[in-house]
């Protein structure tokens, strides 16, 4: 049911391996899930089709430019339990469009003050579609590529201050891992990947899993379960 | 190595598509959310201003003409521009077309 929504106001921040790491694991759980390639540089589609044996099985992999895109959302979210959205990383009015569908917007951002800013741009996009679309838009903001070794005193000072300022984070963060990355390159799923190809991919899985996990509590509450990041 | 691992335990079994009958997002709706998003300066617009055709194209292709109207030539270039090549994107309208068939748009 849910529409996941991956934005940004800028590019090179980790959204569209983030997005794909995210709708591997959910289709590896058994969830069909439709990831929609919103960006115009197409990486995600262009990752299908040169590698259509490294689609995970329930992973359907669609793009869809411009106008479009409100189009192919609303058709995959009553045909697949999740959908993944890759929005365009640019202050795009695509971007208003997409929030406009989501369950949950989730805003990666690496630790930069310039990240910073750029994230909380988005958050106030979608404090003003709130009012427009009537209703919440659950958002988290998460980081990206950070130090599986230790956390940088930068990124615990901006973690800080967002949270000071009331913007819910994701806990757990997609680690900098070649694994992440790879996919891209040499084809193949998180889940193909050997030791000859990187060195630890089960760190990367392990990555993964626990970000989809925090997604999936926050859009469906273990009744045991404190709520995350609010 | 990595496929010998278990799955992940995500119960997702909760999830469920949309009801169908749920209504999309109606375009008045969209269109405020547009330009709410361009006073915040989210106002880039996809597709804007002609394309010179010649920066699409690549070579090692062969060449394929067809008459069309110009409105068709047009969009075709701004869709094109946005998708990054020309020849990968008719290659995509194919095997859209091959995946989908025919079907009449709401607006046909």
């Amino acid at each position: 049911m849910p529409t996941i929504v991956f934005a940004s106001s800028k590019g090179g921040v980790g959204k569209t391996t983030s997005a794909l790491a995210l709708a591997t694991v959910l289709a590896r759980a058994g969830a069909a899930t439709t990831l929609v390639d919103a960006d115009p540089n197409q990486p995600l589609t262009r990752w299908a089709e040169r590698f259509p044996d490294s689609v995970p099985p329930g992973l359907s992999v669609r793009g869809a430019i411009g106008n479009a895109a409100a189009t192919v959302i609303d058709e995959a979210a009553v045909r697949d339990p999740f959908v993944v959205v890759d929005l365009e990383g640019t202050k795009n009015v695509d971007v208003s469009v997409g929030l406009g569908r989501a369950d949950l917007a989730l805003i990666p951002m690496q630790g930069s003050q310039l990240d910073a800013d750029e994230a909380a741009n988005v958050v106030k996009l979608i404090q003003v579609q709130e009012a427009v679309f009537r209703r919440t838009i659950p958002f988290r903001v998460f980081f990206t590529r950070t130090s599986a070794a230790i956390e940088s005193k930068g990124l615990r000072g901006i973690s800080a201050e967002l949270r000071e300022i009331g913007i819910p984070m994701l806990q757990v963060s997609l680690m900098e891992r070649e694994a992440f990355r790879l996919p891209f390159r040499i084809g193949a799923s998180l889940y193909d990947l050997e030791r000859s190809d990187v060195r630890n991919p089960m760190a990367a899985i392990e990555n993964a899993e626990a970000f989809a996990m925090e997604v999936k509590d926050i859009l469906m509450p273990a009744p045991e379960a404190d709520a995350h990041g609010q | 190595m990595a496929n010998e691992r278990p799955t992940a335990k995500l119960d997702l079994g909760g999830f469920r598509p949309k009801p169908a009958v749920e209504a999309p997002v109606d375009e008045t709706t969209q269109l405020r959310a547009i330009e709410e998003g361009k006073r915040l300066g989210f106002d880039r617009e996809q597709n804007t201003g002609p394309i010179d055709g010649r920066v699409l194209r690549r070579r090692g292709n062969v060449q394929m003409n067809m008459k069309v109207a110009p409105e068709t030539v047009q969009q075709f270039k701004q869709m094109a521009a946005a998708f990054g090549d020309q020849g990968k994107f008719l290659a995509e309208l194919l095997r859209c077309y091959k995946e989908h068939g025919h079907k009449k748009s709401k607006d046909s």
